[in-house]
């Protein structure tokens, strides 16, 4: 994947449209659902992801841009634009919009409304973790880059990684465990 | 709603957990998991939509192609490779201005802090260095000759302060009082009249109040300097000389040779107020 990626972005400094259209291929589905996991809405993550390849564009054609890791370098501006989104839209009440939901059982109402506040409070313990922990599980655990990637995208020593990962989970336990023997929802 | 189908499947979270080391029983974080997982599929996306911007990502790329000319070099940005962070001027200008400011607050504090200090107090010499600029950034003759006669009475009023604590008294803190009086003179002597009357006679009045305080700071009930205050000793005759100059009638010692019979006490040593004198205050400096 490196070699690809580098050769991708070789190509992708001379705006040559089939690697860039190689590169949205390859990434968009991932910062897609970088986008539903963290925001929880559909509309924003499509946002998200066009914004994104557009910073992309722009930093490409300035000179500047990943040098090597090029999908962390798009996970790293997403997580930047899923923030600013957050910030934005933390005081905004809270809306139950099932029609963005992925649930199993999509006929039944009762289920969808569980699913969702279930959905609701993980993203909410996603909220609570600090910025690097949060993408150290957004990166590692739902989308699985290695721990040479996850450094590039937080822009920290490979090191690191395994202590913010560790610090995360146990954070993660913190925020979770008292409401979970209160309201287990879980089957 | 269906499920998108491209998500990463990670069987039993193997791939995350080989980093992670539980503290703990493992149940608490099998909750963990559990929740996370709600998480993990998200809802499908239109393929319309996902065309649509796709063909709008690459009409941008064309665009950026056909309007900007290649770069003929880079912009140099080694430094900011080797310090890992590029500073943003508003935030250089912000810090830079906060250190001056901390600066200037600090000097100006150290500054209004040391004008109590004594001689041989490590406050001592920034005191006198702010004497020095404040002198220095006088022009005016009468404004030079008000600070030199008011760093006379302070250099005066730290001596004494200093014989009554049983302190030896430094001959700097003379020598300088003694050259606090000349300069004063001769600032006094670029005065015209009337304003150079007054000066000599705010001489006169100071010399005779810092002679009192200096007679007061001595630890012999005769009132004589022991040679063991040889500073206090300059001052006095510093003050004497001042008088002097300023148009005091010079003391019996100075007209007429101390001989066995002349002892201390009464008015000796002492010059007189310019009040009664039948002669006009002499010219300083001649």
């Amino acid at each position: 994947m490196d070699d690809v990626e580098r050769s991708w972005l070789a190509r992708a400094r001379r705006f040559d449209p089939r690697a860039l259209g190689e590169i949205y291929d390859a990434f968009n589905p991932a910062l897609f659902r970088y986008g539903c996991r963290l925001l929880g809405d559909t509309h924003a993550s499509e946002d998200l992801v066009s914004e994104t390849f557009y910073r992309l564009l722009v930093a490409l054609r300035s000179g500047g841009g990943p040098q090597r890791y090029l999908r962390a370098y798009l996970f790293r501006v997403a997580h930047n634009l899923a923030m600013d989104r957050h910030r934005k839209d933390r005081f905004t009440a809270l809306d139950l919009d099932l029609s963005d939901l992925q649930l199993a059982a999509p006929d039944d109402p009762s289920l969808q409304a569980e699913e969702s506040l279930l959905q609701s409070r993980a993203r909410s313990a996603l909220w609570q973790l600090t910025s690097d922990q949060r993408q150290v599980i957004l990166l590692k655990y739902y989308e699985g880059l290695d721990n040479d990637e996850v450094a590039a995208a937080l822009d920290k020593p490979v090191g690191a990684v395994k202590a913010l990962q560790h610090r995360a989970v146990n954070a993660l336990r913190r925020i979770l465990s008292p409401a979970e023997h209160q309201t287990e929802l879980t089957p | 709603m269906s499920l998108q189908g491209d998500a990463p499947e990670l069987e039993d979270h193997k791939a995350f957990l080989e980093d992670f080391s539980p503290d703990g029983e493992g149940e608490a974080y099998q909750t963990v998991f559990r929740t996370l997982d709600r998480l993990r599929a998200v809802p499908a996306r239109d393929p319309q939509a996902k065309a649509a911007q796709r063909s709008a990502f690459l009409a941008q790329a064309q665009s950026f192609k056909e309007a900007v000319s290649p770069r003929r070099g880079r912009r140099l940005k080694g430094w900011t490779e080797t310090v890992h962070k590029e500073r943003s001027p508003m935030k250089v200008l912000l810090r830079t201005g906060l250190a001056l400011t901390v600066a200037l607050v600090g000097t100006v504090t150290t500054a209004l802090a040391s004008q109590d200090s004594l001689p041989q107090q490590a406050l001592y010499p920034v005191k006198l260095i702010t004497e020095d600029l404040r002198l220095a950034m006088t022009s005016e003759p009468q404004q030079e000759f008000d600070l030199l006669v008011g760093f006379a009475g302070e250099r005066t009023h730290e001596m004494a302060t200093l014989a009554q604590g049983g302190q030896d008294v430094p001959l700097d803190v003379a020598l300088r009082l003694e050259q606090h009086l000349r300069l004063a003179l001769q600032e006094a002597s670029r005065l015209q009249n009337p304003e150079l009357n007054l000066a000599l006679e705010r001489i006169l009045l100071m010399a005779q109040a810092e002679l009192q305080i200096l007679k007061g700071a001595q630890p012999q009930p005769d009132g004589n300097f022991s040679t063991g205050a040889p500073a206090l000793q300059m001052a006095e005759q510093s003050w004497t000389q001042a008088a002097i100059d300023a148009g005091a009638p010079p003391p019996p010692e100075t007209c007429c040779p101390a001989g066995p019979g002349a002892g201390p006490g009464g008015n000796e040593g002492q010059p007189q107020p310019p009040g009664g004198e039948p002669h006009g205050p002499a010219q300083p400096g001649g």
